[in-house]
């Protein structure tokens, strides 16, 4: 029989309302699998000593999170729980209060397990960049298994969590969903509140979800979505996932297809999801994207300028980690010196060059005149079509270590998310199919401002007619 | 060599809101250090700030007030500088476009008018409170931190201390006239930083800049810039030179300090914060209802009440003030005789109570009552200070208390004869006097009677009655 621990949320919900199981059961099987494999795997950056399981079978209002095990990521936060974003900068803080997100899986009953490892405060695409905890792809351990949202991706994938809430800047939700075989939701901008998120770079931060199926993660991502008046920028469009009829949808292609993703078997499962989405009634449209390595550069600058300020207040004056010094600037920067990685450190050093009179000026603003193109040409796109067919990644996750000596290239690998978070827009990757070295591989759906609904509906005909499936044990 | 000072002003003033500019905590000030923070004005890894919608309506009352021009659309920005005072090493302030821009602080309108354009207005968040004690550490008050401030920046058209602390002034009267803020100085509601530079007179270039913090009053002002002003003229008169640098005021030697020079000024950073999107101000919202302008009803007391300029600007020092006087004109009182008992009686009264003038229990119908019976000379004047006191502690009608008290003035020479009679009986040598050719005497006849008639004998009718009786006796 399948382990319970790895059945998608839904089916799981189900047994618990047939009472063919209790959350206990539930709980039981995904403790088995943490004790077993996250010694390996390292998804979760800590454990709650306790969680609270109903004994009683789900109430009749009761949704399918109801006694539902899920992991956040740590810079989500929960009250009490160590929120330090993979960074000993944070080391020893707990949170004072919950996240909006984590307030809404409270109300809908889900049982949260702990905090899943990460890329330092979501600066990484590969969950190397902590300064205790590397996490490993499932499906080949010498693989990454992408970031920043690394290890919820890979506790999702394993059967240690039945959803987890990450977070997505340029990628840091659907390219871990990529390199584990998970789906992976970026929701619109402002679509579930910041509340609670630590910011990394806050004009692009959105919380994101994994989960193993579409309609697992459209379940998780109805119930955090919403307005939450603390964040002020927050959408307040009701949240609805209708049953949207696919059929008649324009499907976005690129004019020339994908020629520049550079693995023939990634193309090969673009491919595969035009097919399938033509036989259910999807029509296909050419449509011109945004200059790629123009986006790259100029998410470089604005996520790099976001974050100094962000970062700044992290000086050991009146949270986190402490340091004496002969004066408050000796003592800051002892703090951030001893706190900060190197990607953080790198990130926080441009962005204050970038804020930085005379120069700095003008090289934000060309920034933000790149961004405006990017969300112009995304406009037409998405007026042109309902929804992009696009790659998550260019090719499978990488090596461990691979870009250790090169953080520059390893930002290339976002050049398909990136775009996307610049123009705020929702994106969805739902994995297609697996590539010889057996690493899974993906598509990126990416739909119009709001219209998640569509973007879920789309992924499921991607879903259904790719019939992907994860192997029945995590390589060693 | 003649100079010239040049001075612009910044005041930073804390909006009269409950509560703080970026989250739900108090904005009050005084009571246990840290005692009104939460995560978001501490600054808490992922909180975000919700801007205070009352924080912005009393800054556009302000702005509006000011005659400034106010932007549909104004942005956020993050100043960056670190310092323990920011608990997110950033503040957030309003950049490019601010809240407001231009308009002008106006004053002197009943006869010496001045006009002062200003720059910019914009809100921002207060820093934390630092106590540095000496030879120890340094304490940090959360408290303070996130209360709203609203920054109106000057144009740099100052001459003198003086005229700093005339508009420092003419703007503290504004904000409580609109209830913008309560703008106590010592409370920190009203904090000042001036910049001032000296040049030759005539000269078009500006001096190097001295930037002058830490003043909380508007003498402070005036000492500060006078001092400062004094220091770079010296400085320039010795064949020196002026560093641009940042000073600070220090009362208690009354002088200024050299905070920092110009190479460590703090580069900024500026950044649009991305927490908080553009505001947007209907054009409704930038023309909201606003009581008359302090200068407009200072003007109309002068021109249309013929009030003198002083009287004028005393019963427009507040609202509550202006309102006071306009009651009791209401009630028929004449304009100048209800402004020499308010700003005279009345006005000493209270201040022997140690209470605000306005504060006290005065009932319009019954002050203009008063100014009548002593405008028609029903009551001696003398007995105003009497009538005030029981109106204010047994709620007692002048016209009642008067009669009660037989305190009516007598003009009936009848009444008056016995008492004329028994004062010049007694003055045998001032009578004689009189009739020998001091006429001047007249004044000390009519004092004795008045006295003895326990200040009911009216003094006019008493001088003519003297006048003729001594006469008919020679």
């Amino acid at each position: 029989m399948t382990d319970l621990a790895r059945i998608p949320l839904n089916e799981a919900a189900r047994l618990l309302r047939t009472g063919a199981a209790v959350p206990a059961d539930l709980l039981d099987a995904v403790r088995k699998r943490i004790t077993t494999l996250d010694g390996t795997l390292g998804c979760y950056r800590w454990l709650a000593p306790d969680v609270a399981v109903p004994d009683r079978p789900p109430p009749a209002a009761a949704g399918p999170l109801w006694g539902m095990p899920g992991a956040v990521k740590a810079n989500i936060c929960r009250r009490d729980w160590p929120v330090d974003c993979a960074s000993r900068i944070l080391a020893g803080w707990h949170a004072p209060y919950d996240a909006h997100a984590v307030s809404q899986l409270d109300a809908a009953g889900a049982l949260l397990l702990g905090t899943s490892a990460m890329d330092e405060f979501g600066m990484g695409s590969s969950t190397e960049n902590a300064y205790d905890l590397v996490t490993r792809n499932p499906w080949a351990a010498d693989r990454v298994a992408g970031g920043s949202s690394g290890g919820g991706a890979a506790a999702v994938a394993a059967g240690l969590a039945y959803f987890a809430l990450g977070s997505d800047t340029g990628g840091s939700v659907r390219q871990p969903a990529h390199c584990c075989g998970v789906v992976g939701l970026k929701p619109t901008y402002g679509r579930v509140s910041r509340s609670g998120l630590v910011a990394h770079a806050s004009s692009l931060d959105v919380i994101g979800v994994l989960a193993r199926t579409v309609a697992d993660a459209a379940t998780v991502f109805e119930t955090i979505a919403g307005h939450d008046p603390a964040d002020s920028t927050s959408c307040s469009d009701p949240v609805a996932v209708p049953n949207v009829e696919i059929r008649g949808t324009r499907i976005g292609i690129p004019r020339g297809g994908w020629g520049d993703v550079t693995s023939a078997e990634q193309q090969r499962d673009l491919d595969g999801a035009l097919r399938a989405m033509l036989q259910a009634g999807v029509e296909p449209v050419e449509v011109d994207l945004p200059p790629l390595d123009l986006a790259l550069a100029a998410y470089a600058v604005i996520a790099a300028a976001e974050t100094s300020a962000n970062l700044a207040r992290y000086d050991g004056t009146h949270f986190g980690s402490r340091h004496d010094g002969p004066d408050h600037g000796a003592a800051a920067r002892a703090v951030r010196s001893a706190g900060f990685g190197l990607e953080v450190k790198l990130r926080v050093l441009a962005g204050a060059y970038v804020l930085s009179d005379p120069r700095g000026g003008d090289l934000l603003d060309r920034a933000f005149a790149v961004r405006d193109l990017v969300c112009r040409i995304f406009s037409t796109a998405l007026e042109l079509s309902d929804v992009l067919l696009l790659p998550t990644c260019d090719g499978p996750a990488f090596r461990l270590g691979e870009y250790a000596d090169d953080p520059v290239a390893m930002r290339n690998v976002d050049r398909w998310t990136v775009p996307v978070s610049l123009a705020g827009l929702p994106a969805l990757t739902v994995p297609t199919g697996w590539c010889v070295e057996g690493l899974p591989l993906s598509c990126q759906l990416v739909g119009r401002s709001l219209d998640e609904g569509r973007l879920l509906a789309a992924g499921s005909v991607v879903e259904a007619a790719c019939g992907f499936q994860l192997p029945a044990e995590v390589a060693t | 060599m003649n100079y010239e000072t040049v001075v612009g002003l910044e005041i930073h003033i804390r909006l009269a809101t409950a509560t703080k500019l970026f989250c739900g905590c108090a904005n009050r000030s005084g009571g246990v250090p840290n005692s009104r923070v939460c995560s978001v004005c501490l600054g808490l890894p992922g909180t975000l700030p919700v801007l205070n919608a009352r924080a912005v309506s009393l800054g556009l009352r302000l702005a509006a007030a000011l005659g400034a021009d106010i932007p549909e659309v104004s942005i956020f920005a993050r100043k960056q500088y670190v310092y323990p005072d920011l608990p997110r090493n950033y503040q957030i302030t309003q950049w490019d476009p601010p809240l407001a821009v231009g308009g002008a602080l106006v004053g002197g309108v009943g006869g010496d008018p001045w006009r002062v354009p200003l720059r910019r207005i914009h809100l921002e968040e207060d820093a934390a409170r630092l106590t540095h004690r000496a030879g120890a550490d340094t304490r940090i008050d959360f408290d303070r931190a996130g209360a709203p401030l609203l920054e109106v920046v000057t144009e740099p058209v100052l001459r003198s201390g003086a005229e700093a602390e005339r508009s420092v002034r003419a703007l503290q009267r504004l904000v409580r006239w609109l209830e913008v803020s309560a703008a106590r100085p010592e409370a920190g509601d009203l904090r000042c930083d001036a910049n001032v530079s000296v040049r030759v007179r005539g000269s078009a270039a500006l001096g190097s800049r001295v930037e002058l913090k830490n003043m909380n009053s508007s003498r402070g002002v005036r000492l500060a810039v006078a001092y400062e002003a004094m220091r770079q003229e010296a400085l320039l008169a010795a064949g020196g030179e002026v560093l641009t640098e940042t000073r600070t005021w220090d009362p208690d030697r009354c002088e200024t300090v050299l905070l920092r020079a110009k190479e460590d000024v703090p580069e900024y950073r500026y950044l649009p914060e991305p927490d908080l999107p553009p505001l947007r101000i209907t054009a409704a919202e930038a023309r909201p209802a606003l009581p008359e302008a302090p200068w407009t009803r200072e003007r109309r007391f002068v021109s249309e009440l013929g009030l003198t300029q002083e009287h004028a600007a005393v019963l427009t020092a507040s609202r509550a003030m202006a309102d006071l006087y306009e009651s009791v004109l209401a009630e028929g009182a004449s304009a100048r005789n209800a402004a020499q008992l308010l700003t005279g009686e009345a006005t000493a009264l209270a201040r022997e109570r140690k209470t605000p003038m306005v504060s006290l229990p005065w009932q319009a119908p019954r002050l203009a009552r008063l100014v009548d019976l002593i405008a028609s000379g029903v009551v001696p004047a003398a007995r105003t200070r009497e009538l005030l006191v029981a109106i204010l502690d047994r709620e007692a009608d002048p016209v009642e208390e008067v009669e009660r008290r037989g305190w009516t003035v007598v003009i009936d020479q009848d009444l008056l004869g016995p008492w004329i009679e028994t004062v010049l009986d007694r003055s045998e040598v001032q009578v004689a006097a009189y009739r020998g050719g001091k006429r001047g005497l007249l004044g000390w006849f009519v004092a004795q009677v008045v006295t003895l008639s326990g200040g009911r004998a009216d003094p006019g009718s008493v001088a003519r009655l003297v006048a003729a009786r001594l006469s008919e006796r020679a």
